[in-house]
Order: C-alpha cells, then sequence, then structure tokens
C-alpha cells in the first residue's frame, strides 16, 4: 500500500524510509481517587520507519505501556495524533480500528498470552483467520512461522506443555505471522530468565527482520535495550534519546 | 472484519466446549429442563384435551346441534316431535343418556377396580342414522336398523371399540351392568359404527332404554341435523324459542368450551408454572454465561488486541448462547416428550387432577408446538448470553489484558432502582384482575417479582453484609470471605440468581400448596361430621329407591340417617354442569361470612359454594330462577360455603323441597350417625348387606377419618406435579450454585495463589470458602424465602381465587423454610469447599504464573 | 307380491307372533286401504306415467311412491312411547329420460309420537314431511320430496280395484302358506305439481300385505302392471330358481268391460330378453323382456321396452337390495317393470 503522508509536515527531517508508524504531541494523564488527574507524560513525538528497532525505557509508573496501548489504538490520548502506516487512529471507529491493528500490527506481551485451548498451530493462525483467511493457508503460514521460531513439527501441541521461552517463541510467531508493518512489544523477556530472554530477543529482532517488520519494545532490560538500533527514554515530558543510537 | 470471521469463531467455540464441557452441559440442561417441564405440561394437556374433547364428541355423535336437558332426570320427551317439525331442522334423533358402570369401581386407596364407568345411550336407530351416523352399531351381519339385524331388537347392546376393549367382550357375549341403579344384563351386538376410540359408550334402543333405566317419558337429548343452507342463527333461536325450562341447546362449539373450561385452570396453572422453570433455566444461563465471561476476560482482551471487534465479541457470545439455546431446546423438546408420555401413562391425562374421567389420552408430537417451546428455551438462552455478552464488550481489552477487568470495585455502591422498580411493577400486574378467566397478569407480575429480587440482590447482599463488614472479624478466613461478598456484590448475586429464583418460586408452591392442604383439611373436619357416609358412583340417573332408603335407615346401630340426592345440572350453556345437591338439612357446611335470613314466602332456601358464587355472580340474598323439574323455581341465596371439591360450583337445597319439586325420591349419597357404642365396620357391612345388589358395585362406604385420608392423598397426589416441578426448580438451583461457585473459585485462583504466597494455609482458604459460600447461601435463602413469601401471598390470594374460585387461609409451612434455608446454606458452603478443593489442589505457585 | 325389496332385508324374526295369510278372507274397503298391523309388512306401491311440461318441451316422465310399513315385534310390557312395532319406509323416484337415471330418496321411522304411521280403517300412511293419504272424496294423494322436486299429487279413481288371485288371496310359490292379500287399482287419472309444474298422466296402485312370502328356492322375481290404453289393465308376474325358470307365475288380465281374467302359473311365459349392463354396479338386467299370457285358451305375446335402460336402483348402502323399477311401454299400453334377484339371490 502506498503511504500517505497528511502529517509528514510534523515528523522529523530525518526520515528517509515511509513512516510505519508516526505519533505526535501525544499526551496521557489518569484520574486519581480525590478527583484530581496525575499526568503521565506529555508531548511524546516518535516516528518508525520499516526495519527501524526501537526500544523505549522509562521509571515504573511512567506509562509506558499506556504509551504503547496508545500507539495500538487500545486507549485513547488526551491529546496528539497516532499515525499508522499512513492511517490516522483519531478518526477511526472501534472497529476499523481492530481491523487496522489486525492488519498492521503484531503483540508481544510480556504474559506471552496465548489462548490454552487453542494448539500451538491454531493459537498463531489466529490473527490471519481474525482477518478472514480461510483455515487451511492460515494453518499453513502458521506451521511455517513455527519452523522459523524453532517448534517445528509441534504444531498440534497445547500452550499446557511449553515452557515459558516456549510460550513467548509462540507468541514472536503469532506477533509476525500476517507480516504486519509494525510489531509492538511489552516486556517480551520480562518473564525469562536472562539465557533464555537473549535467545528471544535475538528471535524477535530476526524474524521482524526477515519479516520487514518494524519493532517499539517497551522494557526495563538494560540487555533489551542495548539490542535495540535507538533507546528512547519516557519521562513526564515526553521522549528523550537514552543513548546516542 | 468487523464481524467474526467463520473459521475464528468456530475455533474459538470449540476451544470453549473442550475448557468446559460440564459448564456448558449444565448451562444446555438448565434450557432443556424448562423447556422440557413446558413442553411435557403441553403435551400432556392437549393430549388430555383432546381425547377428552373426541370423547366427548363421540358421545355426543357429531350432531350440527343438539338440545340437554339441563338435568341428568331428563326433559319431557314431547319436545322430540316438536323439534322434528321445526324449519331448518332436516332430522332429529332422540336420546337416552344415563351413567353406568360395570364390576366393582375403583375406590381410591383400596382394592384395584375390576370394572368401570361407561355412557349408556338409548337411540332410535332409523333417527340416529341421518343425525348421528356414528352411533349407529354394526355387527357383522352388516349396519343395524336398516340392515339384517334391527337395533331395536330387544336385549341387545352395541359397544364402542373402547368399551369393548374395557370390557374385554366380543358379540354374543352377555353384558352385566347397572345403570340408573338397576342391574341389566344384555347381548352385545357388536361395535358402534365409527365412535371414535376414546369414549366408553354403549347403545340400545331407545324404548329399551326408557322401560329398563326407568326413564319412561325422559329424554336427557335430542340431537339434531339442520336442514342443508338452514340458517344456524335463526333454527337455533327458533328451537330455542320451543324448549322448555330444562333444557338448553348445546353446539358442539359449547361443547368443546365445556370440555375447555372443565381444565382450563388447571391447565393454564401448570403451563405458567413450566414457563417459570423455563425462567429459571434462562436465570441459569446468565449465571452460567456472565462467569464464564467473567473467566474469559483477559482472553477476549488479547482477541480484541489481536484484531477481534467488540460486534465480533458479543457475535462470538452469542453464538455460544445460541449452539447452547439450540442444543437445549432439542434436548427439552425430547425429554419434554418422554416425560409427557410417562405422564400419561403412569397418571393418565389430567396428570391425576381427575378433570377427564373416562377418557383415554393419547400422546401425538405437535411439530408447531414443539418449535415454539424450543424457540422459547433459545430466545432464553439468547437472552441470557446477550448481557454478559454486552459486559464483556464493554470492558477496555488494554485493562482486561492486565487482569483488572474483573469489574470488582469495592467503592462502587451497586444501584438498587431497577429491582425496586420491576418489584413495584410486578407488585402492580399481581394485583390486577383476571384476564379472560384467568390470572394471567398475577403470573406476569409473577414473573416481574422474580425478576425485581434477583435484581435487588447485589444492593441487597451488600446492605445485609454492611454491618459486618464495618465491624470486620480478627478470625482471618471470615474476615476475608465477608471483604469479598461485600466489595464484590455483582460477582455474588450472580452465583445468587439462580438459588434466589429456584427457592423463591419453591416457597412460594409449598407454602401455596402447605395453605391449600390445611384449608382442605380444616374443612373436610367442618364436612364429614356423621359417623360413616355412604356414596354411589354413576348413579346420577337413579341412586337408592324409598324402600331400600327405609331399610338402611332401620340397620341397627344407625342412629340417625341423612339421605342426599347429588346430580348435576347445566345452567349456562357451554359452561361445565353445576352439582345439584338435595340434603336432609343444611348440617355440616363451613359458611363463609354471614347467612341471610328467612326465605321469601315461595322461594326455596340454597346454599351456593365459593366457586358457584364466583362463577354465576349469585350472592347471598339473591332471589334466582333454577330450572328443575321441568319448571322455574325461585330459589333465595341464603348463604354461601367454602366447597373444595366441586370446582364448577355446587348447589344445596333441602330434600323435602327438592323431592316435592321433582318427585324424584331416589337417594345416591347418605349420612349415617351411629348409635352409641356401635361397631362402624359391623354397621357398614349390614348397610351393604341392606343394599340393591345392583348397586352395590357401585357404593362406596367411608369413615370420616379414612376419607379424610383418602381425600388428602388425592389432593396430595394431584399437586404431584406441582411437588416434581419444585424438585426441579431446587435442583436446578442447586445445580446453579455448584457452578457458580466452581466457576468462581477457578476465577479466583490467581488470588488463591497470592494468599497462599502471603502465608495463608490451604486449610484458611477452605474455611474462607466455606463461610463464602455459607454467607452467600443466607443471604440467598433469606432472600429468596421473603421473595418467595411475597409471591405465595399472589397464589394464595390471586392466583388461587382468580382461576379456581376458591379462597384458602394462608399457613406457612415454617419447619420446611427451616430446613430449606439450612439445606442451601450447607449445600452452598459444601459446593464451595469441594470447588475450592479442586482449585486449591493445583498449588499456589502454579496459580500465579497461570495467569488464567 | 313384488315389491318386497326393502322389505327382503328385514331379518326373519322367529317366535313372531304374525298374522297368516288365508284364501277366503274377503277385501272390505276402505278398511283394506288401511294398514294391515297383525301382518309382518305391507305396502302402498303408485307407479305412474306424467306428462311434464307444455308444447314441444313436453315429455313422458315415470314416477314412484311407495310407502311401506314393517311390523317388528317387542315385548308388550315395554311401555315407552317409543316401543313401536311398526316401522314406516317410503320410497320415490322419478324417471325423466332428460336426466337418463332415476332420481330417488327415502324415508324411514319407526310410527309413532305424530312423525310417521299407517292408520288402520283407511289410508293414510305418513313418514315425516312425506304421505300417501285418501279423502272423503274417494281421490288419493301424496307429497314427496325427491333431491329437491316436491311431488303433490292426487289420483283420482276411474274405475274399480283389482281384487287379484282368489278373491285378494294371491299364491307366490308352490306352498299354500307363500301367499299374500293382493289388490291393484290401475287407471288412477293424476293431476297435481311436480317442481311446482302443473303435471297429468296414469297411476297404477299396487296393495299387498303378508307375512311370509318367498319359497326358499326363489332367488327373485319379475313384475309388470301395465295400464292398457283401452282402459283394460294387465298384471304379470313370476318367481325364478337359481337356474332362471320360474318356480311360479300369474296375474291377471281385465279389459276396458270390467270383465277379469286371474292367470295361473302354467298360463304366464316370461323370457327374458334386452339385456343392459349397468355401468355403476355391473349388474346385467333384461329390460325388454318379452312375456307371453294364455288368455281364453290363446296365447298372447307382448314386447316390453323401458322408457330409458338406467333405472336401476342401489340400496345396498341402507341394506336393501340391487334392483331394477322402471317405466315400460308396450304395444297399446304402459306401465312399470320390476325386477329383483339378477346381481344376487334375494333372501329372506
Amino acid at each position: 500500500m502506498r503511504p500517505d503522508l497528511p502529517s509528514a509536515t510534523a515528523a522529523p527531517a530525518a526520515i528517509t524510509a515511509p513512516a510505519v508508524l508516526a505519533a505526535h504531541a501525544l499526551a496521557k494523564s489518569v484520574p486519581l481517587a480525590n478527583g484530581q488527574r496525575r499526568a503521565l507524560f506529555a508531548g511524546v513525538d516518535l516516528v518508525l520507519t520499516a526495519g527501524d528497532v526501537v526500544a523505549i525505557t522509562g521509571e515504573s509508573g511512567v506509562g509506558k505501556s499506556t504509551l504503547l496501548n496508545i500507539l495500538a489504538g487500545l486507549d485513547a490520548p488526551d491529546a496528539g495524533t497516532v499515525i499508522i502506516n499512513g492511517q490516522a487512529i483519531a478518526g477511526l471507529d472501534e472497529a476499523a480500528t481492530t481491523a487496522l491493528r489486525c492488519r498492521a500490527i503484531g503483540f508481544v506481551f510480556q504474559a506471552f498470552h496465548v489462548l490454552p485451548h487453542l494448539d500451538l498451530a491454531r493459537n498463531i493462525a489466529l490473527p490471519l483467520v481474525l482477518a478472514g483467511s480461510a483455515q487451511a493457508p492460515a494453518l499453513d503460514a502458521a506451521r511455517a512461522m513455527l519452523d522459523r521460531v524453532g517448534l517445528g513439527g509441534r504444531g498440534g501441541d497445547h500452550p499446557a506443555v511449553l515452557s515459558g521461552g516456549e510460550l513467548q517463541r509462540v507468541a514472536i510467531a503469532r506477533a509476525l505471522v500476517h507480516r504486519p508493518p509494525l510489531v509492538l512489544a511489552d516486556e517480551p523477556t520480562g518473564n525469562l530468565d536472562p539465557e533464555t530472554a537473549r535467545r528471544i530477543l535475538d528471535l524477535l529482532l530476526a524474524s521482524a527482520d526477515a519479516a520487514g517488520s518494524a519493532v517499539l519494545i517497551v522494557t526495563h532490560s538494560e540487555q533489551v535495550a542495548a539490542a535495540a538500533r535507538r533507546t528512547l527514554r519516557l519521562s513526564n515530558d515526553g521522549l528523550a534519546a537514552a543513548r546516542p543510537a | 472484519m468487523t464481524m467474526l470471521a467463520p473459521v475464528a469463531a468456530r475455533w474459538l467455540l470449540a476451544g470453549e466446549w473442550r475448557a468446559g464441557p460440564l459448564r456448558m452441559g449444565i448451562a444446555v440442561l438448565a434450557i432443556a429442563v424448562g423447556v422440557a417441564l413446558g413442553f411435557a405440561v403441553h403435551l400432556v394437556n392437549s393430549a388430555a384435551l383432546g381425547s377428552f374433547g373426541r370423547a366427548m364428541a363421540s358421545v355426543q355423535g357429531r350432531a350440527d346441534l343438539a338440545v340437554r336437558a339441563t338435568m341428568p332426570t331428563g326433559m319431557d320427551e314431547l319436545i322430540y316431535p316438536r323439534l322434528a317439525r321445526l324449519p331448518g331442522v332436516a332430522a332429529a334423533s332422540p336420546v337416552v343418556e344415563v351413567a353406568a358402570s360395570w364390576g366393582q369401581l375403583a375406590r381410591p386407596g383400596a382394592a384395584p377396580r375390576t370394572g368401570g364407568r361407561f355412557t349408556l345411550l338409548g337411540t332410535d336407530v332409523l333417527r340416529a342414522m341421518h343425525v348421528t351416523p356414528g352411533l349407529i352399531g354394526f355387527s357383522p351381519g352388516g349396519l343395524s336398523g336398516v340392515g339384517t339385524r334391527p337395533g331395536w331388537q330387544e336385549g341387545i347392546i352395541w359397544l364402542s371399540p373402547e368399551l369393548a376393549r374395557a370390557t374385554g367382550l366380543k358379540v354374543g357375549a352377555t353384558f352385566r351392568f347397572t345403570a340408573a341403579g338397576r342391574p341389566l344384563a344384555l347381548r352385545v351386538a357388536g361395535q358402534l359404527a365409527a365412535s371414535g376410540d376414546e369414549a366408553r359408550l354403549a347403545v340400545i334402543d331407545i324404548a329399551e332404554a326408557q322401560d329398563l333405566l326407568g326413564q319412561i317419558g325422559r329424554l336427557q337429548r335430542v340431537d339434531l341435523k339442520l336442514a342443508e343452507g338452514a340458517d344456524v342463527a335463526a333454527t337455533t333461536a327458533r328451537i330455542a324459542a320451543v324448549l322448555p325450562a330444562d333444557a338448553m341447546v348445546a353446539t358442539p362449539e359449547g361443547e368443546a368450551s365445556r370440555a375447555d373450561a372443565l381444565s382450563r385452570a388447571y391447565r393454564v396453572n401448570l403451563g405458567m408454572l413450566a414457563l417459570v422453570a423455563l425462567l429459571t433455566g434462562g436465570f441459569l444461563v446468565w449465571s452460567a454465561q456472565s462467569l464464564s465471561v467473567a473467566r474469559r476476560r483477559p482472553q477476549f482482551a488479547l482477541l480484541a488486541v489481536l484484531g477481534l471487534s467488540r460486534r465480533g465479541l458479543v457475535t462470538q457470545l452469542l453464538i455460544e448462547g445460541l449452539l447452547l439455546g439450540v442444543a437445549g431446546a432439542v434436548l427439552g423438546v425430547v425429554l419434554g416428550h418422554a416425560l409427557a408420555d410417562l405422564a400419561v401413562r403412569n397418571f393418565g391425562g389430567d396428570l391425576g387432577g381427575g378433570y377427564f374421567a373416562g377418557a383415554q389420552a393419547r400422546l401425538a408430537f405437535p411439530a408447531l408446538a414443539a418449535l415454539g417451546f424450543g424457540a422459547l428455551g433459545l430466545a432464553t438462552a439468547l437472552a441470557g448470553s446477550l448481557v454478559p455478552a454486552l459486559s464483556a464488550a464493554r470492558v477496555p481489552p488494554a485493562l482486561a489484558l492486565k487482569g483488572l477487568g474483573d469489574g470488582v470495585d469495592p467503592t462502587r455502591r451497586p444501584p438498587a432502582w431497577p429491582g425496586l422498580v420491576l418489584l413495584s411493577a410486578g407488585t402492580g400486574l399481581a394485583l390486577a384482575p383476571p384476564l379472560f378467566g384467568l390470572p394471567i397478569l398475577a403470573y406476569i407480575g409473577m414473573a416481574l417479582l422474580l425478576a425485581g429480587g434477583v435484581a435487588l440482590m447485589p444492593a441487597l447482599a451488600r446492605a445485609l453484609l454492611a454491618p459486618l463488614a464495618q465491624a470486620g472479624s480478627r478470625y482471618l478466613p471470615l474476615d476475608l470471605a465477608i471483604r469479598r461478598l461485600w466489595g464484590a456484590p455483582q460477582a455474588a448475586s450472580v452465583a445468587l440468581s439462580g438459588i434466589v429464583a429456584s427457592t423463591a418460586l419453591m416457597v412460594a408452591m409449598a407454602v401455596m400448596v402447605a395453605s391449600f392442604r390445611q384449608s382442605v383439611d380444616d374443612w373436610l373436619v367442618a364436612v364429614l361430621p356423621s359417623d360413616l357416609y355412604l356414596h354411589l358412583e354413576a348413579a346420577e340417573a337413579g341412586g337408592i329407591t324409598p324402600a331400600d332408603q327405609a331399610r338402611l335407615a332401620a340397620v341397627p346401630g344407625v342412629a340417625a340417617a341423612r339421605l342426599q340426592r347429588v346430580m348435576s345440572i347445566r345452567l349456562q350453556p357451554g359452561q361445565p354442569a353445576v352439582a345439584l345437591m338435595a340434603q336432609g338439612g343444611f348440617a355440616a357446611v363451613p359458611l363463609i361470612g354471614h347467612s341471610a335470613g328467612a326465605p321469601p314466602a315461595g322461594h326455596v332456601p340454597v346454599l351456593i359454594s365459593e366457586p358457584m358464587a364466583w362463577l354465576y355472580g349469585w350472592q347471598v340474598g339473591d332471589r334466582r330462577q333454577l330450572a328443575i323439574g321441568g319448571r322455574q323455581t325461585p330459589v333465595f341465596v341464603a348463604g354461601v360455603w367454602r366447597d373444595y371439591a366441586r370446582q364448577f360450583g355446587a348447589i344445596i337445597l333441602p330434600l323435602a323441597d327438592y323431592r316435592r319439586i321433582t318427585g324424584d325420591l331416589s337417594m345416591t349419597d347418605a349420612a349415617f350417625d351411629l348409635a352409641p357404642g356401635a361397631d362402624a365396620k359391623a354397621v357398614q357391612a349390614a348397610l351393604a348387606a341392606q343394599l340393591p345388589p345392583a348397586v352395590r358395585g357401585q357404593a362406596q362406604f367411608g369413615r370420616p377419618g379414612e376419607m379424610r385420608r383418602v381425600a388428602l392423598q388425592i389432593f396430595d397426589r394431584s399437586f404431584a406435579v406441582t411437588y416434581a416441578l419444585e424438585a426441579i426448580a431446587i435442583l436446578i438451583g442447586l445445580v446453579g450454585v455448584a457452578t457458580s461457585f466452581s466457576a468462581q473459585v477457578l476465577a479466583r485462583m490467581r488470588e488463591f495463589g497470592m494468599l497462599r504466597h502471603v502465608g495463608v494455609q490451604k486449610r484458611q482458604l477452605l474455611v474462607m470458602l466455606a463461610l463464602e459460600g455459607a454467607g452467600l447461601g443466607l443471604v440467598g435463602a433469606a432472600a429468596g424465602i421473603a421473595l418467595g413469601l411475597g409471591l405465595a401471598l399472589v397464589l394464595v390470594d390471586i392466583v388461587n381465587p382468580q382461576s379456581f374460585h376458591w379462597t384458602m387461609d394462608l399457613a406457612l409451612p415454617w419447619p420446611l423454610l427451616a430446613g430449606l434455608a439450612a439445606a442451601l446454606v450447607a449445600c452452598a458452603a459444601g459446593t464451595a469447599v469441594v470447588a475450592g478443593r479442586r482449585a486449591l489442589g493445583a498449588g499456589p505457585v502454579l496459580a500465579v504464573r497461570a495467569d488464567w | 307380491m313384488r315389491r318386497l325389496l326393502l322389505l327382503l332385508a328385514l331379518p326373519l324374526l322367529l317366535a313372531a307372533d304374525f298374522a297368516v295369510v288365508r284364501p277366503g278372507v274377503p277385501m272390505r274397503f276402505p278398511a283394506d286401504h288401511g294398514a294391515h298391523p297383525a301382518f309382518r309388512t305391507e305396502w302402498w306401491y303408485v307407479t305412474g306415467w306424467v306428462k311434464s311440461g307444455v308444447g314441444t318441451g313436453a315429455r313422458d316422465v315415470g314416477i314412484q311412491i311407495t310407502f311401506f310399513r314393517t311390523r317388528v315385534p317387542r315385548l308388550a310390557t315395554n311401555r315407552s312411547r317409543f316401543a313401536s312395532e311398526q316401522v314406516i319406509f317410503a320410497h320415490a323416484a322419478i324417471a325423466d329420460p332428460a336426466t337418463g337415471k332415476l332420481k330417488h330418496a327415502t324415508r324411514i321411522a319407526r310410527s309413532g309420537f305424530g312423525l310417521a304411521q299407517a292408520l288402520v280403517g283407511d289410508l293414510d300412511v305418513a313418514v315425516d314431511d312425506w304421505r300417501l293419504w285418501r279423502t272423503p272424496d274417494g281421490r288419493l294423494h301424496g307429497v314427496v320430496v325427491v333431491e329437491g322436486q316436491r311431488l303433490d299429487l292426487a289420483f283420482t279413481p276411474s274405475v274399480p280395484v283389482i281384487v287379484q288371485g282368489l278373491g285378494g288371496y294371491s299364491q307366490k310359490g308352490p306352498s299354500a302358506s307363500e301367499a299374500s292379500h293382493y289388490y291393484s287399482w290401475p287407471q288412477m287419472k293424476i293431476s297435481g305439481t311436480m317442481a311446482g309444474k302443473p303435471v297429468t298422466g296414469t297411476a297404477w296402485l299396487d296393495r299387498e300385505w303378508s307375512s311370509t312370502l318367498l319359497n326358499p328356492r326363489a332367488v327373485g322375481w319379475d313384475w309388470l302392471g301395465l295400464n292398457l290404453d283401452n282402459g283394460g289393465a294387465l298384471t304379470l308376474f313370476r318367481m325364478r330358481d337359481a337356474s332362471g325358470r320360474a318356480l311360479w307365475a300369474g296375474g291377471s288380465h281385465r279389459d276396458a268391460t270390467g270383465k277379469t281374467v286371474i292367470f295361473q302359473p302354467q298360463d304366464v311365459d316370461w323370457q327374458a330378453a334386452g339385456w343392459w349392463k349397468s355401468p355403476r354396479s355391473g349388474a346385467r338386467w333384461p329390460v325388454r323382456p318379452v312375456v307371453r299370457y294364455r288368455m281364453n285358451n290363446r296365447w298372447q305375446s307382448i314386447e316390453i321396452k323401458p322408457l330409458m335402460p338406467d333405472q336401476e336402483l342401489d340400496s345396498r348402502a341402507g341394506g336393501g337390495p340391487l334392483y331394477w323399477e322402471g317405466a315400460v311401454t308396450m304395444k297399446g299400453g304402459r306401465g312399470y317393470l320390476e325386477l329383483t334377484g339378477y346381481s344376487a339371490p334375494l333372501r329372506m
């Protein structure tokens, strides 16, 4: 699809490839029990192009996950715009947002989140069938993805028999099975031991590279942040470069 | 993509069924039970009514129109030529119709019967063949009358196929039976041509019938065939104009409506109860789906993140509900048919209610009704799924994904107004007057009260637990349990809805039945003051003659004999007949309210029963006309008495007046006061010996204690279905509690894991769960009993008078209610512990890691 | 004899106390026009030809108006008004060539309640709305309704009755007990209305009463009653056995002057001919018989032609027989022909 960038002027001048994700001046606050609101962040600007790998770090409670949710269209910002694959989320209704997410974004979570009653192949094929794909090609694609993440031939297994690392491989396979332009990962190695975490991170980045997807990782981990091409730090004032890319 | 993709839908549904087959199965069962009950009751009713209607039509022989005597003593036969000559009447067929019986009639709680009752008709075959061809005898030699064997040949009788089956008599055999108090023995000439399969009836020549049955000069009815193209209304009016006071025109529609009226209230009440059972099933589906949805919130959130829209989610949940509903409906229809089959075979078409004597019920499978009840079950399942589905779709997926979306916010106060609105609307409808003579609005009111009570549960639970929550407890498990219940009343109310609904229904039914039973018992004591009673079955056309009466009164040990002549009288076409009871004195009837003074001159004082007053609008002090003995007799309503025996009304008048007016000196019932020291058994044997042999088979003796026992036995049997419904409602409720608890416990595994991590012992957790369960059970029982008492008031004070036209005094079965509450509490606590054991068996670490 | 038809279907009642037909009982009128309830059965059988319509549309139509009385004995102790022993059966038919087959109707009722009765002493027999009676002026009247057509006819006698057989004792078989009391009243002038339109014509009344008729070997009979154009009347009958031969035969001839000859069995020779097969029942009927009779030692032969072939009557649905009863002509006369026992033997 040909990206149409109505807000390209707002993006940093460094853009050389079409932007997969462009966020501008995002702000978010949460209500408190006493009726006041606490500001999480404001003035967040972010652009990801194809092949980009960006890590966002920050203190607990600063709103990293909230930012991720806003970028995925799961939460609404108090101010600012989010454009995914050239489409502004603000103008879309729930169904269209869901459809866009289904098409353009892959997710990897800290807690894996696989459906316990579906086998691995079906778990991985979910994004495809939710987008309306037929069963056979979806399962074929899922099995191909299983091969890629090193779980070849285990498509019929159920999640209950898998270890944490294996579950996250499944999650990565699911995130990339429909070749989304953008992968959002929320502490993808948070529940894993350091050795497994390293392998999983490598797998994620390699798979994303192979699929041509941009990756945005929210993490505490220095190790993860180090693997990213760019690392940004989220604070109440917005995003700033944590260290040179 | 806005809708759920079919492949995804299939995967998710299959996964869910695999994940929770028991939970799904129970929801299916809940719907199935509701549908089955509704369908079974409908089937039994329509089978009974259908066969009763067909039997009635057979006895009537399907004439266009009939003129009937209002009393079994018949009308003057000279009406026959007058009717035959009326313009518009193509043919008139005179009929003598009397109740008859063979063998030993059944006695409730006594020896097995060896005989039965049937309707004996006397016809002129040459007339009947034009008007009621179905009543023509058919012998191996051909049709009677015009064939080789004329119907008026003496000494022969034609049996309906059903009667031939029941008696086992073949052509040529001698049929010995009693009719109008006389013994008869006639040769079976053959079977009736087309009298239907249900009716037990026999036909003899009319002249022989009049002569043998003491009906000289009398006809019970004249069947009419109208001329082709005759104006029915005009002809009916011409007929009505020539009729004497003791005859009325009966149309087939009128007879059908009479058959319908006989059991209508009973049927509608059972049907409504079945619908209420279905409603309970609906609550269970709601409860099951709510819990299932709550448990799966994170899954739904994941699906939402992966690209399942809200509408897609709602669609998936509704499809789940639809599948539950379809499975439940199909199972329910099958189950219902089997249930009805069983009921009809074991209890007869009226389920022991006693409305359709003499008709064999035949069960059919009405596809339309099956579809209707199936659809009702489906709708219930869908409605039960829609609410949780919508609430699931409302939760933001990001929140749910974090595991915070189960909606529990202890600071939020559940609203009370929806429940209060429903309760007040229900109360308003419950107090409304009957619709079409039936308490339909009261039933809708009951359903609303039920819904209101359930809707009020969260607020109520919170209010009830508030003092406890404030005080707290030093006993950790109790403190945890109370805070959970207080903080999550919605979750509690989901578990409670089923239990509250079923408890309320059960309490309502139990209180109603207990009140009714107590009132009937009191009434029985009041109406049975004598020592020994005699009743002749099927003796309407003539009982015991004065000579025999005198012999009975002279039996040693009898101090006094009070005679009674009981028969039926039709006051309005299309209405069931009213019992006319000529008694020697007005003793032994429990009067309601005041009684009027002395009757005006020329008026016969009568007492009317409560249903009679209700159905015909007669009041104490009224002057009315009663067609007895062929003319209008002015009567004066001296009082109203309570009567549970005759739902369609009864009139008591002095025996002396009855005999003076009608000249009928026979009697069908008697009450004997025994001399001091006389042995009731010996006197009964002596009395039986004095009875003419012909009526011995029909005679039933009873002593008050035994009669009371039998009456209450019959009462209990006719309420057997109600008890069954009750038991099923309770079962549904308990199953609901069990599933709710296990589902909730499973949903809270993470919470338990955390508690164990912070140092709470497994045993303490189980105690906590037991206390939670007991608390829920207590709240549910309290609410259910309170709601049930309200519903009972509606049943006792509104539904019963509106359906059956009698009142009763409220009686509360306290032991039953207390036992019920205890059982509920114990059961709820037990279920919670069992579910908890299973949930905790897996170990706390896994519970924390497994996330859901 | 004839016209036992429906009565045949009535049962053989054992031990019935019926009056017996004996020779030497003189006919007395008008008493013998009335009913004889002691006998088992009797009939009033009116057949005739009427002219229907006027001018070029005028056509000949055959009519039958017949009343039967049957006694079904019952216990004398029965006090019911319904305990009547007499059953009145009536049958009427119209043979209209324009229709091609018979229109007919029946009435049946036990006597009593003023709805059905046969008067003793003079002719008045009625069942429901049908009636045949004699008025003091000597005329007979009949009212019947056949398939919506009301026949309201008066019959004016022009000649005295023919007392058949031996002074009214008419033997029907070889045994002397197989007999009936029998008189005929030919050449009655018809006037009246049919379906509201005036008609005129000539009728024949046959009257028989008996308790025992049929020989056990008889399977059926043939009967002819013909009003002769010259004012005379010819009656012919025979009883057939299973081989189709005559078991018994008889009849009478009266000329215009009133001179009457009674035929002995050997004076009648009936030859079946002109077989017509009914499309409805499949039965075959000899509707054009040739009958010879010997009078004054001279054999005469007459050839019978039906008004139309299809004058079959099927009363089997009501337990009666299948028979043929129709308007016929001969050279110099016309009347009615009755054929029974051709599809199945008649049984008593």
